[in-house]
């Protein structure tokens, strides 16, 4: 019966990091009594939001064997654009319209370049991410954009039922990828497009409409999570959003999505969201100066996938041939 | 299997391999080969798909190493732990799918891992004109050494393959090529047929083939592999193809006794 | 006839040629920023050019090695600055001499490519999520160091490697020339550089043919990392100080000259004139930039186009014929 869940939960999540995370979770509850509070719950969630919204996308990205890191410049791009529209009483539904859809072309822009010039797809966001933090420079000269309207600050501050409205907009979304990816045949494709684009090709599967759609999700969601910013802090800036990227991909990979391409879950990526937002929060928590932050990011992020490695080799006897891992491999 | 040692007595077996076997995972992929080669034949190595063939010759050129049993060469137990042991001993192989470089030149395909070097330096002239050699040697309408490998006809990569496996680097003792007639056209083949039967004169050649054809035209023996196991060994002049593949989906195994 | 037929042959495949192309492009570059403004084709705003792409070019020739390899390294701006704050405060506490703060900071610089490299290798994890750990961990040690104040009051001598000239040109300038000539003749002529190209165009078949992989890929990043902890020291000696925000980005812009002199993410290809002109390019139009005034935020948005059409210009002439 437990072993039987056991393996249920395995399907869907990385039972190592649970482990951690509510280990984690526990000593930090114990030991520090500000740390299990409404009131902490609700800032370790907002603290890692705009990445958790991103990162559903950058899931489905990662699956699809593809990488997407202009997500941070779109973030700072639809934040500033936002604002303008604002101020040009363009009002608010269409304001957030408009923004969504710019953040989406730009992700179109990124699939059509891929499929096109046939490039890896971190060059060419590498590309667009440079191009577009740049764009947002130029359009706000570097000063940040202000005065925006009340109405407006209700997607990043208000509450929905209690609880904030970017934390329940997160959960729907996720629920509806899960929704998406696991029980309907369009979106499971990624998996097979993922593992073998080739075979997946000759199954039928239109792969370069496919990445048009993975990447418009990448980047329209990182346009949401723009628009949040903007609203929670009620003014735009150039220097949103920096190195956004980078976490973004670290909690999807802790969450065990390889980027190889063809594994990973909306599941294990929540998990690992949860994770890195619970380990930011402890760290203030317990009074580690923030210059560990970094230190404890990184060294997370290379032993968990040195970890898990490590049991696949131990479990399967099989290694990874150099063509599987390395960026390579035409 | 007994065959194998009544075959010939006086001779000894340049390569022998016993008790063999290799895992990956769940699957048995080798299980308790035993079997021998002797200088100056081609042996064929026969066997359904999947039946462990290419596992083997890797496990004989170092990309994969058994987990039980031993290699003997020359009568000597050696380790064959990496490409470069068997490079060393004289093990040559030509892999069934190629193994070339496609966005690399002929030349650097040929001489990859066997440069030509002084202090370490590459002696490039000496490596074109060898080059150059090789491939004339091999018949081939390659025009440039310049070109990259992909660009090459299928029959052309093959040429280069079996040039950088047989004449490149080290002095050959044992030849192995997995398939190296799989996907050619007829002149192709009857190409490297040519030269395999060439190759035997010299050298020993393990000679992996699903043709059976083939397989009789060029090799003194076989050897039958099936599911992992060695399911018989044959004198290619006296069994019929019958025989061979009632072996090879493991039918009737007394068959393989009696010859 | 022939001989005019064979020149002009001669010609066609001299344009086909990257580097060529390159060279081309950033002469008209040149031309038209110089004559846009007349202060570009002057002494020192050619040397502060040349001063300013020092860092960069130095750091890109690590990274075209690993991409040579099919790999690629985040880390490198990361490790600038660890290693940078390293030297510096061993320097600046008196703790050894200058020679020494140096050699240790260049070993530091050389075991974090290592460390990378093992853990690629011995491992099998992809490259960039290795490199992206490091990134993070560089930084954070760095800061950690520091608690993010400057490390100052370093020694003349030290200060000297930056600022002196020979004639007239700054030796971190020279050094940097003299590298780009040594590591390209010793990447196509010494087996054991040189085999990064087999490796990275098919690491598995290299392994079959005998070829070291795990060390090859090991020594590169070993010696990205090294290229990194140079561009440190010059950086260090030049700005006179350590920093833990040193080399910020730099392995954006390191990607993308090498990228735009013909490396590319599956391995295998990479070119060392090739990568000094992609900075080079990118250095000359930066500066253009800052000398006609234009707005400095427009920089970003034409270093990533360029990115871009670079990419596109290098498949047209990668693909199979
Ligand atoms: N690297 C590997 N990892 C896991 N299993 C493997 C590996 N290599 C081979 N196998 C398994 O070992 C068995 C034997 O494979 P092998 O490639 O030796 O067959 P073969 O006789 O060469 O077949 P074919 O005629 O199709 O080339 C197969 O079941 C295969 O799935
Ligand atoms: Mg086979």
């Amino acid at each position: 019966m437990v072993t039987k869940m056991v393996r249920k939960l395995s399907e869907h999540t990385n039972l190592g990091l649970l482990a951690v995370t509510v280990g984690l979770f526990t000593v930090m509850s114990i030991g520090y009594s500000h740390f299990f509070t409404l009131y902490n719950m609700e800032v370790i969630a907002m603290g890692f939001i705009q990445e958790a919204i991103m990162a559903l996308g950058m899931t489905i990205v990662i699956i699809s064997g593809g990488i997407d890191l202009s997500i941070g410049s779109v973030l700072v791009l639809s934040s500033i654009l936002v604002g303008l529209f604002l101020k040009a009483d363009l009002g608010v539904a269409l304001s957030i319209f408009l923004t969504l859809c710019i953040s989406g072309s730009i992700g179109f822009a990124n699939a059509v370049m891929i499929n096109r010039l046939r490039a890896h797809p971190f060059i060419v966001t590498l590309g667009t991410m440079t191009a577009v933090r740049g764009f947002a420079l130029v359009i706000t000269e570097g000063h940040p954009v202000t005065g925006f309207p009340k109405s407006f600050s209700y997607f990043g501050q208000g509450y929905l039922l209690n609880i904030p409205f970017p934390v329940v907009l997160f959960i729907i979304l996720a629920i509806v990828f899960h929704i998406l990816l696991r029980h309907t045949k369009y979106f499971s494709q990624v998996y097979f497009i993922g593992s073998n684009p080739g075979a997946a090709r000759l199954c039928g599967m239109n792969v370069e409409r496919f990445r048009w759609m993975t990447y418009i999700i990448s980047a329209t969601l990182a346009g949401t999570a723009g628009i949040i910013t903007a609203s929670q802090y009620i003014s735009a800036n150039a220097s949103f959003g920096i190195d956004a990227e980078l976490r973004v991909i670290t909690a999807v990979i802790i969450g065990g999505a390889s980027l190889s391409g063809g594994i990973g879950s909306i599941g294990r990526t929540v998990l690992g969201v949860i994770f890195l937002a619970i380990v930011a929060n402890a760290m203030v928590q317990a009074g580690v100066p923030t210059y560990w932050e970094k230190v404890a990011y990184g060294s997370m992020l290379v032993i968990s996938v040195v970890l898990e490695q490590y049991f696949r080799f131990r479990r399967t006897g099989i290694k990874d041939n150099w063509r599987d891992f390395m960026l390579g491999g035409n | 299997m007994n065959s194998s040692e009544n075959h010939d007595q006086k001779r000894k077996p340049i390569l022998s391999i016993r008790g063999g076997s290799k895992r990956f995972g769940g699957i048995q992929a080798l299980d308790d080969i035993n079997l021998d080669i002797y200088g100056n034949e081609i042996l064929a190595l026969l066997g359904d798909n999947g039946a462990g063939k290419s596992t083997l010759i890797k496990a004989l050129s170092g990309a994969h190493t058994l987990d039980e049993g031993e290699i003997l060469f020359e009568g000597k137990k050696v380790n064959i732990s990496k490409p470069e042991d068997a490079h060393n001993l004289g093990i040559k192989t030509v892999y069934q799918d190629l193994a070339l470089f496609g966005i690399l030149d002929v030349t650097t395909n040929l001489f990859a891992g066997s440069e030509y070097t002084r202090w370490g330096f590459l002696q490039k002239k000496k490596m074109g004109k060898e080059a150059q050699t090789v491939l004339s040697h091999l018949k081939t309408t390659i025009k440039s050494l310049h070109q990259e490998v992909r660009s090459l006809s299928g029959g052309q990569q093959h040429s280069v393959a079996i040039g950088r496996g047989v004449f490149i680097g080290h002095e050959p003792k044992l030849i192995i090529m997995d398939e190296p007639t799989a996907g050619l056209g007829v002149k192709q083949s009857r190409e490297v047929l040519r030269l395999l039967k060439e190759l035997g004169q010299k050298f020993a050649v393990i000679f992996i083939t699903h043709n059976l054809e083939y397989a009789s035209e060029v090799a003194q023996r076989a050897v039958v592999l099936c599911s992992g196991r060695v399911a018989g060994v044959l004198d290619m002049a006296e069994a019929n193809h019958n025989q061979i593949v009632s072996l090879m989906m493991g039918v009737d195994q007394v068959v393989g006794e009696s010859v | 006839m022939t001989d005019t037929k064979r020149s002009s042959q001669l010609v066609s495949a001299a344009l086909q040629a990257r580097e060529v192309q390159l060279l081309l492009l950033t002469l008209v570059v040149v031309l038209i920023i110089s004559n846009l403004t007349p202060n570009f084709l002057t002494e020192s705003n050619l040397k502060s050019v040349a001063m300013g792409m020092t860092y960069d070019l130095i750091v890109a020739l690590g990274m075209t090695y690993v991409l040579i390899l099919g790999g690629l390294d985040l880390s490198v701006g990361s490790n600038i600055a660890l290693t940078g704050i390293i030297t510096t405060l061993l320097m600046q506490k008196g703790v050894v001499s200058v020679p020494v703060a140096i050699g240790i900071g260049l070993s530091v610089s050389f075991i974090i490519g290592a460390i990378n490299g093992v853990v690629i290798a011995k491992f099998r994890i992809n490259p960039f999520i290795v490199t992206l750990g490091m990134m993070s961990l560089a930084r954070g040690g760095a800061m950690v160091l520091t608690s993010g104040y400057f490390v100052t009051g370093l020694p003349e001598s030290f200060l000297m490697i930056g600022r002196g000239e020979i004639m007239g040109i700054p030796f971190p300038v020279i050094a940097a020339l003299l590298i780009v000539i040594v590591f390209d003749f010793l990447l196509k002529n010494w087996v054991h550089l040189n085999r990064a190209f087999p490796v990275g165009a098919d690491p598995d078949n290299a392994a079959l043919l005998g070829i070291n992989v795990n060390k090859t890929v090991v020594l590169g990043f070993a010696l990205c990392g090294l290229f990194a902890g140079i561009a440190a020291i010059f950086m260090c000696s030049r700005l006179a100080m350590g920093y833990a925000q040193f080399g910020l980005e730099i392995e954006l812009r390191a990607l993308g000259a090498a990228v735009i002199g013909g490396a590319t993410f599956s391995g295998g290809r990479g070119s060392i004139w090739g990568t000094f002109l992609g900075v080079l390019l990118l250095a000359i139009i930066n500066n253009g930039f800052v000398l006609m005034d234009a707005s400095i935020y427009w920089q970003k948005v034409v270093n990533g186009t360029i990115l871009i059409i670079a990419i596109a210009t290098a498949v047209r002439h990668s693909r199979i014929k």
